[in-house]
């Protein structure tokens, strides 16, 4: 039996920012458990958006969330780049979306004017403006619009990030602070106790006094043999990736994003799909459609990849975080977003787990409300 | 920096920007290029780094080079041709409207 004082198992963006937060914080024997090689990992397969857009529409702890999160990113991307040394190729010149038809337009104006009331009666803002045509094209001067385009919106703050460079940097930064990585076993069984947690993977035995489940879809597995239900559902996301071009479009939008390496991804899609990563050609070919109805020098870029991932997803798309019930020394991270929330993940989950108070601003993501 | 471990009997000429160059026959493009000694074939659009063909079997799109006017051709899937016309790109332009 090998000891450590906290476990958290799932190596991903949550796990690895939570895991991160938790050696920055002096919390002892931290161990981060990453599964085999030819799960799926989400964390690796993200679009990189860092923002609040659209987000806590029924929730509006959610939204606050997301808001306080992107205004975090860039001194959370500053402080880790400082520790790793790896730049995380942040951009926070703000986000957007274009807007292909005036039902499309409709629907995100109703969303901002929610989001705005939400933010205001919680004394708050929610820094979205739509923008007519000409406005939204002034945005990106080095980028066409297509004809369909007739508006969009641009979202104060956000940004995106390198999501690969962003994990690395985390796990870099976990280990040089002295946590311990552990690559490559499956847990297989946890037995629950009150001072001390047994984990057993396929490899071998651990015991913790605290454990922190962050394994994605892997976490209703763990906690179904706990008898306690998590409500994670899945949904596929598609798309694809262009070859380089010169840095053209300043912003990322919510359909169409330039790297800082200068390829283009494309690709919004939700589907239904159970755990098949595979992608489809009529997805890939609507996102492309698309994508080039937004921007027609789209349609002269060759395609170089593409690739589906499965989202985990909560049924009112906000995150849990929470406690099992009747063991208040096993925490469950789990939800979509987690290239967005990474700094909440690292700076505030770890104090919850550390002294074991729930702060006020995280208490309405508990489990409980999911068992109505 | 790279020459053919095989002689080949049968060659063609290619135009590699603008001169004449003897190659073997049944390489790829990519291969061909750095048979002649060039070591870089383009410039990276973003920065105007120098780059070079890195895996030669299609993955990695290092090996963008312009065929016979087309630009951005993955020049290790492309066999040689008899008067085949291959840039290199080391031009970087950013035209896109």
């Amino acid at each position: 039996m090998k000891n450590a004082d906290i476990i958290v198992i799932g190596g991903g963006a949550t796990g690895a920012a939570t895991g991160l937060g938790l050696v920055r914080n002096s919390a002892g024997k931290v161990l981060l458990f990453d599964e085999k090689p030819g799960i799926h990992r989400v964390s690796r397969a993200n679009f990189g958006l860092t923002t609040y857009m659209c987000k806590g529409l029924n929730d509006t702890a959610y939204a606050d969330w997301a808001l306080r999160s992107t205004y975090e990113w860039a001194g959370f991307a500053k402080q880790l780049e400082k520790e790793s040394g790896i730049c995380v190729d942040l951009s926070l010149n703000g986000g957007g979306e274009a807007f292909l038809t005036q039902e499309e337009m409709q629907v995100r104006v109703e969303m901002t004017r929610v989001l705005k009331e939400l933010a205001s009666a919680r004394g708050s803002e929610y820094p979205v403006t739509i923008l007519d045509r000409a406005d939204f094209s002034r945005l990106m001067p080095k980028m066409k619009l297509g004809e369909k385009v007739v508006g969009g919106m641009f979202v104060k703050g956000a940004g995106h990030v390198n999501p690969l460079f962003m994990l690395r940097a985390m796990r870099k930064t976990f280990i040089d602070r002295g946590g311990k990585f552990v690559p490559g076993e499956s847990v297989m069984e946890i037995l629950p106790g009150k001072s001390n947690i047994t984990v057993k993977t396929n490899k071998s035995e651990y015991g913790c006094e605290k454990l922190v489940i962050a394994a994605g879809h892997g976490s209703t597995r763990l906690m179904g043999r706990l008898g306690v239900d998590l409500h994670l559902y899945p949904q596929r996301g598609q798309l694809l990736v262009t070859n380089r071009m010169p840095p053209l479009l300043p912003i990322p939008l919510l359909r169409v994003r330039q790297t800082a390496e200068g390829t283009f991804m494309i690709g919004v899609s939700n589907e239904s799909a159970g755990h098949d990563v595979r992608v489809t050609v009529d997805v890939l070919k609507d996102q492309a459609q698309k994508g080039i109805a937004v921007f027609p020098m789209l349609a002269r870029l060759m395609w170089v990849r593409s690739w589906a991932a499965v989202r985990v997803m909560t049924p009112d798309g906000s995150p849990l975080y929470d406690t099992i019930p009747g063991h208040d020394n096993i925490f469950i991270l789990a939800g979509h977003s987690a290239i967005s929330l990474a700094p909440m993940h690292a700076k505030y989950i770890p104090l919850w787990i550390i002294n074991g108070k729930k702060p006020d601003d995280i208490k309405g993501f508990g489990l409980g409300r999911f068992n109505v | 920096m790279f020459s053919s471990y095989e002689e080949k009997e049968k060659t063609v000429t290619i135009i590699l920007d603008g001169r004449p160059e003897k190659v073997s026959e049944g390489v790829s493009v990519a291969a061909a290029v750095l048979g002649t000694g060039e070591k870089h074939i383009r410039r990276s659009p973003v920065t105007g780094e120098l780059r070079a063909p890195f895996c030669l079997m299609g993955v990695c799109y290092e090996c963008l080079m312009e065929i016979d006017g087309e630009k951005d051709r993955q020049s290790c899937q492309v066999e040689v041709k008899e008067g085949m016309k291959i840039n290199r790109q080391m031009q970087v332009t950013g035209d896109c409207k």
